[in-house]
C-alpha cells in the first residue's frame, strides 16, 4: 500500500495538547492520533448526511422563463442543476442586481431565486442529497419545505 | 509533500508533526481542506486535532455534570 508522509505545523500549546490526547487514547505517535481525529470528523459528517459538495463549472443551458420562452443562458452548472444571474423573468447580463436563480436542468425549470449564488449552490447540494437517496431519480418527496427554509434564510 | 504552507496556520506554529497517510486519506483530507477554504491538508489535520480536543473536553465536562446531577456530591444513596 502506498503511504504518503507529510508534516503538520503546530504551536507549542497545540503540540503539548495533541501529545497528551495521543497518549490518553493509546496512540504511539501524535501523527497517528491526528490522522484518526481527521478521519473521525469526516466520518461523523458523512453519517450526519451533510450537503454534498457539487462540482460547479461555467456553462450554457436553457431555462423556461415566466413568459414561456426558453432562451439559452450563461451561468454555472453542476448537473442536474444550473444557476444564472437573473430571475425567472429573464437573465440579467450586467449590473450588480443581487438575483441568482437555481434551475433544474432536465426540465429547464427555475427552482428558486436568491440574492447570492452561494445560496443557490447550498440548495442544490441539499437537493442532490435527496436525489442520491432516491437512486438518482427526482425524489417524490415534496421539496416545498426545503425551498421555503432556504427562502427564509435568504431574507 | 509540498502541501504545507504557513498561510493556514497560527503565526507561532513553529513545531512540526509528521503524519503518515494512505492514498485514500490523502485524497479525503485534501478535499476536506478545500471545502473548508484551508490552504493545505495539514491545516485541516491541525484543525481536526483542535476540534477533537475541544469535543473531548466538552464531553468530559458534560459527563461529570450529568454524574453530579444524578449523584450529587455528598449525597447518600
Amino acid at each position: 500500500m502506498k503511504i504518503a508522509t507529510f508534516t503538520v505545523r503546530a504551536t507549542e500549546r497545540q503540540s503539548v495538547r495533541w501529545k497528551q490526547a495521543a497518549e490518553a487514547y493509546g496512540h504511539a505517535s501524535v501523527g497517528s492520533w491526528l490522522a484518526e481525529a481527521a478521519d473521525a470528523h469526516l466520518d461523523v459528517l458523512q453519517l450526519a448526511g451533510k450537503p454534498l459538495p457539487l462540482a460547479w463549472g461555467k456553462g450554457h443551458f436553457h431555462v423556461r422563463l415566466e413568459d414561456g420562452r426558453e432562451p439559452e443562458v450563461r451561468g454555472w452548472m453542476a448537473r442536474p442543476f444550473g444557476l444564472f444571474h437573473g430571475t425567472p423573468a429573464g437573465p440579467i447580463p450586467h449590473g450588480s442586481t443581487h438575483s441568482y436563480t437555481l434551475v433544474y436542468l432536465p426540465d429547464r425549470r427555475p427552482l428558486a431565486t436568491f440574492r447570492t449564488a452561494a445560496h443557490c449552490k447550498a440548495l442544490a447540494s441539499e437537493l442532490a442529497r435527496l436525489w442520491v437517496r432516491w437512486g438518482g431519480r427526482e425524489p417524490t418527496e415534496d421539496p416545498a419545505p426545503l425551498l421555503q427554509r432556504f427562502e427564509r434564510e435568504d431574507v | 509533500m509540498g502541501w504545507d504552507t504557513k498561510r493556514s496556520y497560527p503565526v507561532d506554529a513553529c513545531k512540526t508533526v509528521t503524519v503518515r497517510a494512505t492514498a485514500g486519506q490523502k485524497a479525503r483530507w485534501k478535499a476536506a481542506a478545500q471545502r473548508k477554504g484551508m490552504g493545505t491538508p495539514g491545516a485541516f489535520l491541525a484543525w481536526a486535532g483542535d476540534m477533537a480536543i475541544a469535543f473531548l473536553d466538552t464531553w468530559e465536562r458534560a459527563n461529570l455534570e450529568h454524574a453530579n446531577q444524578v449523584n450529587p456530591p455528598g449525597s447518600k444513596l
